[in-house]
């Protein structure tokens, strides 16, 4: 019997070791605005709320190279990007060695309206982007809002397109 | 009869009346009416009120045919479309105009409205909305659409899903004084030709360039681009360059970034780049572009117009201030179809309000009304008749008079001179330019037997102390004389007792250092009038002969002055060549070309300056605007070039004789000058 204790005792303490570090290693952490533009804090008198941005990759086949740039209202107000035209966010693709391959602006028009988008609490704006084909390699891809609001929600990603076997990719900051 | 009986009949004659107005109102709405005006005595003078005319109603669908006829007969002096006119207080009954009044207020388009007068009448003016497409089935556009293209799904229609292209549509031709939706500066007058290059905000340049090239195949007047990029692309601007080779206005939005900076294809040269400013605080709008990239501005805050799904929103944006500008061309196009999109977009800003301010906004606010009362005065110097017009030149030439010495009979005389002549008959004042070009003084010319009060208003503007009358009592009354004394002016009649000695009399105030003199007739004026000016400039007097003879006065003028070398001005008709045999120079150069206008030429080949920076344009049929217009000239020795609008070879080869040229001036009014003459005549100046 002591056995059996002993044994499940030694499960749960490692099942909370994995639950920890996997939440350590997954969850957002906290961070503040001078910590990276990708996010910001707002301190409120219960909690600590913020506005990020993620930068995630959706595609998984061969060549599909989808991200998807989120911007998060975690905080209790409802946060208003104006943009000036209607370009809503700026991309460049860099491949291996650092050059510039891509910018989406690059060879695009805007239509020239000035607009808002409001994100309320809790809610987020996510925008689809479809790079164009690229060549098996290792790539970074760097996404920043250009809504004139106070913070770019700058997101950098890293990513890999292989031969026809997968491709993964991991977002760095 | 029963109750039910007659009102059947009582209902059939509602009916037929109700329907015989409207056969009637649609035969009206199928026929044009054409005005034409058979020649007789045009003067610079008369008044449009006392001209014969006949108008001459014509189905609209043999328009085209008749007026080429009417053009080609002789023996009409011109030919107008009838016109609608828009009344100046009348606000369209659009159900959104109130919200957007101020808007329309700021850019004075109910002004435009009151000076429009609808005259492409064969063919409509087309608009290229190159953006998002446009709701093909929106109420407010129903018919204003034509079929366009979709370069983002080319098997697809240009329909717009987005809303922007809708909008910008609806302020360039939404129809108007519907009852229903938005007004536009174009009164819906323009046809919208939808080029879809956008699914939503973004588009590629490459589909704009396919637009372009479109656009223009399909006969496009203006191309409307609310939308731009900070990247200059070689491709983008040779599109915009051919679209622009081929006549084609194309209008584009600065940008909406607050920066000193503007936006492609809006920066390239020829696109009217378009700013947006907030009337509410007379300030540019705070988002709007600004610099010297910046060609006008219209109200870009708050801007109602037709959106997708049937709808109508408010929208900011340069996007929405270039709608404006591309309406106002259309409007302006519709009003005066000879104009070339390069003299819209010149029109549109040289009418435009200048704006105080920090921030550069180019030529400021575009103003509806201005621009389409400048398509007649655009670099024009006239008045409503021909004493108007010589104060006008006088007004142009003169801030002030500078004071000069004259003798006259034996007495000198200090003074502000100004000369006064006739605009009724010509020997009397054909003097009268060599001698105000001498003296750097306007010549004022006087129609009636009192004096006119804008001219005792002009000789006080000019501070003048001495009014020197050309002629005998015929030409300039006691009546003129005494006038001008009881206002205090000091006045000396120069005068002979014909044509001949009044010239002589004229040139002897002028102290000619010269063995030169040009011989013209005093029998016609034309030839006189390419004299004149070179008198001043070279320092030769201009001598008047008979077609057969020298008059006595001459001869001994030219004994007197030692005159031995001559330039004869014009052909052997008007100064023979016995007249040629009997002067002082064996060997008389003649300057002379087949007409009046090819012998003009010839004086500006032989003595125009080279270097002439003006030119100044009179018609040829009438002397009073070249004579008023020849001692302005002179001031900058530039040439006065007479011309008609059945001249227009001639004077195309005058105007290339000045290759430095840069500015020019028509001088008299629309009847010698008609504003379609005036702008092919632009079209050739900076060709």
């Amino acid at each position: 019997m002591a056995k059996f204790w002993s044994v499940l005792s030694l499960l749960l303490l490692l099942g909370g070791v994995i639950w920890w570090v996997n939440a350590s290693y997954f969850n957002h952490q906290p961070r503040t605005s001078t910590e990276t533009s990708g996010s910001e804090t707002v301190v409120s008198k219960d909690r600590k709320q913020e506005v990020y941005a993620t930068l995630e990759r959706k595609g998984t086949e061969l060549q599909s190279n989808h991200f998807e740039y989120t911007i998060h209202n975690e905080t209790a107000e409802p946060v208003t990007l104006p943009f000036r035209s209607g370009q809503r966010y700026e991309y460049y693709v860099r491949n291996g060695k650092g050059e510039l391959i891509e910018t989406y602006s690059k060879g695009k028009m805007f239509t020239q309206e000035v607009t808002q988008k409001v994100i309320d609490p809790g809610e987020t704006y996510t925008e689809k982007i479809t790079l164009l084909p690229l060549p098996p390699g290792l790539y970074v891809l760097e996404v920043e809002s250009v809504s004139k609001y106070k913070n770019k929600f700058k997101k950098i990603v890293k990513f890999e397109v292989e031969g026809p076997k997968n491709d993964k990719g991991a977002e760095t900051t | 009869m029963k109750y039910y009986q007659y009102t059947a009949i009582l209902m059939i004659l509602i009916g037929s009346i109700f329907f015989s107005h409207a056969e009637t109102a649609q035969a009206e709405a199928n026929e044009v009416k054409i005005i034409v005006k058979h020649k007789d005595k045009v003067t610079a003078a008369s008044k449009p009120s006392s001209f014969p005319v006949e108008i001459i109603s014509t189905p609209k669908e043999e328009v085209a045919n008749k007026v080429a006829a009417l053009k080609n007969d002789p023996d009409i002096e011109y030919i107008e479309m009838d016109t609608k006119v828009y009344s100046q207080g009348e606000i369209p009954n659009d159900n959104y105009y109130d919200k957007q009044e101020d808007t329309l207020e700021a850019i004075h388009a109910p002004e435009g409205w009151g000076a429009f007068q609808e005259k492409k009448l064969d063919e409509d003016t087309v608009v290229a909305v190159i953006d998002s497409g446009v709701q093909l089935n929106h109420p407010d556009l129903k018919g204003q659409l034509l079929e366009g293209e979709n370069f983002v799904n080319p098997d697809q229609s240009p329909e717009d899903h987005y809303g922007h292209g809708t909008h910008v549509a609806g302020l360039i031709s939404a129809l108007t004084n519907n009852d229903v939706g938005v007004a536009s500066v174009s009164l819906g007058k323009t046809k919208i030709l939808p080029v879809k290059i956008m699914e939503e905000n973004e588009g590629n340049v490459s589909d704009l360039i396919d637009g372009i090239t479109y656009a223009v195949e399909q006969g496009a007047d203006v191309i409307n681009l609310s939308l731009g990029t900070y990247n200059y692309k070689f491709a983008l601007a040779d599109a915009i360059q051919y679209a622009q080779d081929q006549g084609v206005l194309v209008v584009s939005a600065a940008g909406n970034d607050n920066r000193n900076e503007t936006l492609y294809p809006a920066a390239l040269e020829g696109v009217l780049a378009v700013g947006s400013i907030n009337p509410e605080t007379q300030s540019k709008s705070s988002f709007s572009n600004y610099g010297s990239g910046i060609d006008v501005v219209t109200p870009g805050d708050g801007i109602w117009s037709t959106y997708k799904e049937n709808g109508y929103e408010a929208m900011d944006g340069t996007s929405m201030s270039t709608g404006h500008v591309s309406s106002l061309a259309a409007l302006l196009m519709e009003n005066s179809p000879y104009l070339t999109g390069k003299q819209v977009g010149k029109l549109i800003q040289t009418s435009s309000t200048k704006l105080s301010g920090e921030f550069l906004l180019g030529n400021g606010m575009i103003h509806a009304g201005d621009t389409l009362k400048n398509v007649k005065q655009y670099q024009r110097i006239s008045g409503s008749t021909s004493v108007e017009t010589s104060v006008e030149v006088s007004h142009e030439g003169w801030e002030r008079l500078e004071e000069k010495e004259l003798t006259i009979n034996g007495q000198t005389i200090k003074g502000k001179f100004v000369i006064l002549a006739t605009a009724r008959d010509f020997p009397d004042s054909l003097a009268a330019s060599p001698l105000a070009s001498y003296l750097n003084s306007p010549v004022l010319l006087e129609l009636k037997k009192d004096i006119s009060p804008s001219i005792l208003k002009e000789l006080k503007r000019l501070d003048a102390s001495d009014v020197l009358l050309i002629g005998g009592t015929n030409a300039l009354s006691t009546e003129v004389e005494s006038s001008l004394k009881s206002n205090g002016y000091n006045t000396h009649r120069i005068s002979g007792k014909d044509r001949y000695k009044t010239a002589v009399a004229v040139n002897q105030l002028i102290p000619f250092d010269t063995n030169k003199a040009f011989i013209v007739s005093g029998q016609e004026f034309p030839d006189a009038l390419s004299a004149s000016g070179y008198s001043a400039m070279n320092g030769y007097p201009v001598l008047y002969v008979r077609h057969d003879r020298i008059p006595g006065v001459v001869n001994d003028y030219m004994k007197a002055e030692n005159i031995t070398k001559n330039y004869i001005v014009g052909g052997s008709v008007p100064v023979s060549e016995d007249v040629e045999n009997q002067l002082p120079d064996d060997n008389p150069l003649r300057i002379a070309g087949d007409d009046r206008y090819e012998t003009n030429y010839q004086m500006h080949r032989i003595f125009g300056n080279d270097d002439a920076r003006t030119i100044y344009f009179v018609t040829g049929r009438n002397f009073p605007d070249a004579m008023a217009a020849a001692p302005l000239a002179v001031q900058s020795e530039s040439p006065v070039m007479i011309t008609h609008e059945n001249q227009k070879v001639i004077t195309s080869k005058n105007i290339q004789l000045f290759d430095y040229r840069e500015d020019y001036h028509i001088v008299g009014g629309t009847v010698p000058i008609p504003a379609p003459y005036a702008w092919e005549i632009d079209e050739t100046f900076y060709r």
